[in-house]
């Protein structure tokens, strides 16, 4: 399987503090990636790397092939690669719809000068519009389309902010921390749509998350960082047994399923 | 009879809440719809009006095409002050663009050979003998009071006839707006409002749409700019000072900073207190001089907004649903 995004050796430090150090990753085409790893591992700071938040201090980033160390996230999400927030980011100001409808490509409404064309907007409206319902349905937020995104509980902002991310028709989507914070019955349902996201649009996932028992289930290769750097790869039930994972994260020998 | 009755001061009165509105809409396009906390939009008026100003006496322009000129030169304004200041955020961008309105108007004020100086629009260098913009436009108004005569009457003044053309003026910029509103291309601005970052991650260039927003409300800004300088006759330096744009600020406080519709009435009703307030000839205004009472009308204005922040936080127009969202 050819590796859709190529992580090579980036480091990054901020006023002398090291937040990323020579982190590498190769995340193939199709599959799911959980990156985990301690508190201040630099596990979100690889993310705000990868997706143009920040710009490395040295090292490359290649996805499909593009080099993106250097690019803006605007111009990142536009090649297909898409992120989520931690505490998933909803503009509370606007509807659900709004939010959804925000991530719509090439919409030519965004140029201020398409004003004089309305039937051409309209038409590209319409099309998000059935095409956001569609994604709305899949997550189970129908009821709330015309709803300010602010009264949403914490569990259906993750869904909204998912429904969203989608919305952009990305490759591959950076899931940061998706679980956190959500009880069992919707981290269930999480992993019900991502799967069946998955399974439709050919994504490839790549996650930060603590929630190991759903990491192990989901994942097809794992990397753990500690201190900035990535200590570990591999496949789920490799990671419970590496010695080195054992004392940086997981603590105790936990049995692999 | 005192000024209060009127009927010619009601028509200044109605008269400045129009060009109020037109230059609040520019500043409604930027804070309603971006968040752009814009302090210093009283220069894309000083832009225009001068460079209009400059063009036609100095340099023998066509009035009009000179007003033309003039509106784009306040855009081009905007887009220098949003290229540079606008990645700075919020409050800092707040402070540079109350710096970049008084350097235009100290420029203003220092380029006697250009702008005429402290001495304002009649100290421009002209090659006619006298320094006046307002010939050209002054026919049209004739024409204008001759044709509104069987409506109007004793009323159809040179002020009437502006006041027909600044309303058709801002009603027609409202209507466009509120085209403009409904767009995708303020949908994304009205997200940056809250959030630089889920639309930069989503595709969207957030720089981009916030400097198009500061621009085409420096535009709008500038229309009204032109309209100020058609109704005085002159230009002043002293007549561009910050507190103008607080002036529109506090018009579109007062109709409800996230709708176009609070505009007008934001502005008719801060020209009412504005203007109107000067010349209440019943107590307590009587106790007090005129001078006294030109600095009481502030302060009415000031206990409205505080009571209106009180009652009705969003505006008159406003949406109140919008502002308990955490």
């Amino acid at each position: 399987m050819e590796n859709i995004l190529e992580v090579k050796s980036v480091s990054k430090s901020f006023s002398g503090v090291r937040a990323c150090e020579n982190a590498s990753l190769s995340i193939k085409r199709g599959s799911v990636t959980s990156i985990i790893g301690p508190n201040g591992a630099g596990k979100t700071s690889l993310f705000n790397l990868i997706s143009g938040a920040i710009s490395p201090d040295s090292g490359s980033i290649l996805f499909n092939e593009i080099e993106i160390a250097k690019k803006h996230p605007h111009q990142i999400a536009r090649l297909g690669l898409v992120r989520t927030f931690q505490g998933a980011k909803v503009i509370r100001r606007l509807s659900v719809m709004e939010n959804i409808l925000l991530a719509a490509q090439h919409n030519p409404g965004d140029h201020l000068w398409r004003v004089v064309t309305p039937r051409v907007r309209k038409r590209f409206e319409d099309e998000a519009r059935e095409r956001a319902l569609e994604l709305l349905k899949q997550v189970g937020l129908t009821s709330f389309v015309d709803s300010y995104a602010g009264i949403l509980s914490g569990g259906q902002r993750k869904l909204l902010d998912l429904a969203r991310a989608m919305m952009a028709q990305p490759t591959m989507l950076l899931l940061d921390e998706p679980f956190a914070g959500v009880n069992p019955a919707l981290v269930e349902k999480l992993v019900e749509v991502l799967q069946s996201l998955k399974a439709k649009h050919d994504l490839t996932f790549l996650l930060v998350e603590h929630d190991l028992e759903t990491v192990m289930n989901i994942s097809d290769e794992v990397y753990v960082m500690a201190q900035g750097t990535v200590i570990a790869s591999g496949l789920p039930n490799s990671i419970y047994d590496n010695e080195v994972v054992i004392d940086a994260y997981l603590g105790t020998r936990r049995k692999s399923n | 009879m005192n000024a209060f009755v009127q009927p010619g001061f009601w028509i200044f009165v109605l008269l400045m809440a129009g060009i109020y509105c037109i230059f609040a809409l520019g500043l409604q396009v930027q804070y309603g719809l971006g968040g752009i906390l814009n302090f210093g939009h009283v220069a894309m008026m000083a832009l225009s009006s001068y460079t209009m100003a400059i063009l036609v006496i100095t340099y023998n322009w066509n009035l009009y095409l000179a007003c033309f000129a003039g509106v784009v030169m306040a855009g081009l304004g905007g887009a220098f002050l949003g290229l540079t200041t606008l990645r700075l955020r919020g409050d800092y961008f707040s402070i540079v663009s109350i710096a970049f309105s008084e350097i235009v108007r100290y420029i203003i004020h220092n380029s006697d050979h250009l702008t005429g100086g402290a001495q304002g629009s009649l100290n421009i260098p002209s090659t006619r003998g006298f320094a006046s913009y307002t010939d050209q436009f002054n026919k049209v108004l004739i024409n204008i009071q001759g044709k509104i005569k069987p409506i109007f009457g004793s009323f159809a003044s040179r002020d009437m006839a502006l006041l027909l053309i600044v309303w058709l003026s801002a009603i027609i910029l409202l209507i466009c707006m509120s085209f403009i509103q409904r767009t995708s291309w303020a949908r994304v601005l009205r997200a940056t409002r809250e959030d630089d970052d889920v639309p930069a991650s989503l595709g969207k260039n957030v720089f981009l749409f916030r400097l198009s927003a500061v621009i085409l409300g420096s535009v709008v800004g500038g229309i009204a700019g032109i309209y100020w300088a058609l109704e005085f006759s002159i230009l002043d330096p002293a007549d561009f000072q910050t507190i103008v744009t607080f002036f529109a600020w506090m018009v579109i406080i007062l109709g409800g900073a996230t709708r176009v519709k609070g505009v007008p009435l934001g502005a008719l009703f801060f020209g009412f207190l504005y203007a109107g307030t000067r010349f209440f000839q019943f107590p307590p205004f009587t106790w007090f001089d005129s001078v006294q009472r030109a600095y009481l009308r502030i302060m009415i204005i000031g206990f409205v907004l505080i009571f209106l922040m009180l009652k009705r936080p969003q505006g008159i127009f406003g949406k109140r649903a919008e502002m308990v969202l955490e």
